[in-house]
């Protein structure tokens, strides 16, 4: 697999299969909205401000 | 002359101030002038929000740990603390943010607030009980941090809808302040200055990484604002340059958020943006490795629960 950054077009043909898999999982709406739902709230992730919580001001 | 707009006003202050101070930690009687300078740009008037968590908190944190001492960096995770307010007032008028200190108190009155938040940082710095070497070394990077950051903030005011522009801008507006986040922990645990510079090579990376996990937050979040921009956004642009672009553009407003969210999803752009996650991590990797830290374990501790947590979504996405 590349190790470079693929541009969105490399990685519309590449991942062609899995996108398509992908839309036809993602259209039972439960799914979809489980992802949605996880995906808006991992915490792994760092984000600019979401993770803090203002303890005085 | 043309006007500034309030937010082109706040970034220009912040670069003179970050400019400022990058020279003063050069000048022999170097604390004393620059007690003066923040006094008197407000920083007796500030109000400062403590966060008990700030991802720039987090790295500081980590770089002091790297050098073997993870709870040398509380004093200077309230410099960023102040930073981070400076920046994020001005950032709120320039994304017109609806709740915002400036939505509540006026452009003006916010901008002094921001200001006074910046000199905050500065006067916090004054007092910080390095070594005379480390104490410039620290001056000069919360200086160049305001001073970097501000320009970025800048150039995503011309930011067009393509990727090369995308990651340029992400690339200034938002690794100088990690790059000050790692540079001040460092530094705090007795880092020389050489090895706390040398620690910014991880700012690039980690910024992208920040900028990656808030793009997915703000395309795909209850609160998501990005639809107003979505060139600026890695999800939204993903989309948007794709081959049914136009029918996703129709669909970014607030009242059809929801769909253009699911839209999004189907559309392949949290996989894209999750690849992009794994190239960086990638990169991060490979620069930790080059570099002769003490202790890079939480470092890679980070890396490993972000990889996790992308995993966990791949999982259900496929």
């Amino acid at each position: 697999m590349s190790e470079k950054l693929m541009t969105f077009e490399e990685f519309r043909v590449s991942h062609d299969d899995a996108l398509r898999a992908q839309r036809e999982n993602l259209r039972d709406d439960a799914v979809a909205q489980d992802i949605l739902r996880k995906a808006s709230a991992t915490r792994g992730w760092p984000v600019w401000d979401g993770n803090a919580i203002p303890v005085e001001s | 002359m043309p006007s500034l707009s309030k937010a082109d006003a706040g970034w220009a202050s912040a670069v003179a101030i970050g400019s400022v101070a990058e020279r003063m930690a050069r000048l022999e009687n170097a604390r004393g002038i620059l007690h003066s300078l923040a006094r008197a740009l407000g920083s007796a008037d500030a109000h400062v929000t403590r966060r008990t968590s700030s991802v720039f908190s987090d790295y500081a944190r980590d770089a002091a740990a790297a050098f073997g001492n993870p709870d040398a960096a509380d004093e200077v995770c309230i410099v960023l603390d102040a930073l981070i307010e400076g920046i994020k007032i001005v950032d709120d008028i320039q994304d017109e943010e609806p709740v915002c200190l400036a939505a509540q108190i006026g452009e003006e009155r916010a901008l002094a607030t921001a200001r006074a938040a910046l000199a905050y940082a500065l006067d916090l710095g004054v007092v910080l009980p390095f070594d005379d070497d480390a104490w410039r070394a620290a001056i000069a990077a919360i200086g160049r941090g305001i001073r970097e950051t501000a320009l970025g903030q800048q150039m995503e005011r011309n930011a067009t809808a393509d990727f090369e522009s995308f990651w340029n801008v992400v690339d200034r507006k938002t690794p100088p302040l990690v790059a000050t986040a790692l540079e001040l922990g460092a530094l705090a645990a007795g880092a020389t200055p050489a090895q706390a510079a040398a620690l910014t090579r991880l700012a690039i990376p980690l910024g992208r990484l920040l900028q990656i996990g808030d793009d997915c937050n703000d395309a795909l979040g209850e609160n998501a604002t990005d639809w107003r921009t979505p060139h600026l956004n890695l999800l939204m642009l993903f989309s948007l340059c794709g081959p049914n672009g136009p029918e996703l553009a129709t669909l970014l407003r607030r009242e059809t958020l929801h769909d253009a969210q699911l839209w999004l999803l189907r559309d392949g752009a949290l996989s894209y943006a999750i690849h992009a996650q794994k190239i960086t991590l990638d990169a991060l990797a490979a620069t930790l490795d080059s570099l002769p830290l003490p202790n890079p374990a939480p470092f890679l501790a980070t890396m490993e629960r972000q990889r996790e947590e992308s995993a966990a979504l791949l999982e259900k996405m496929v």
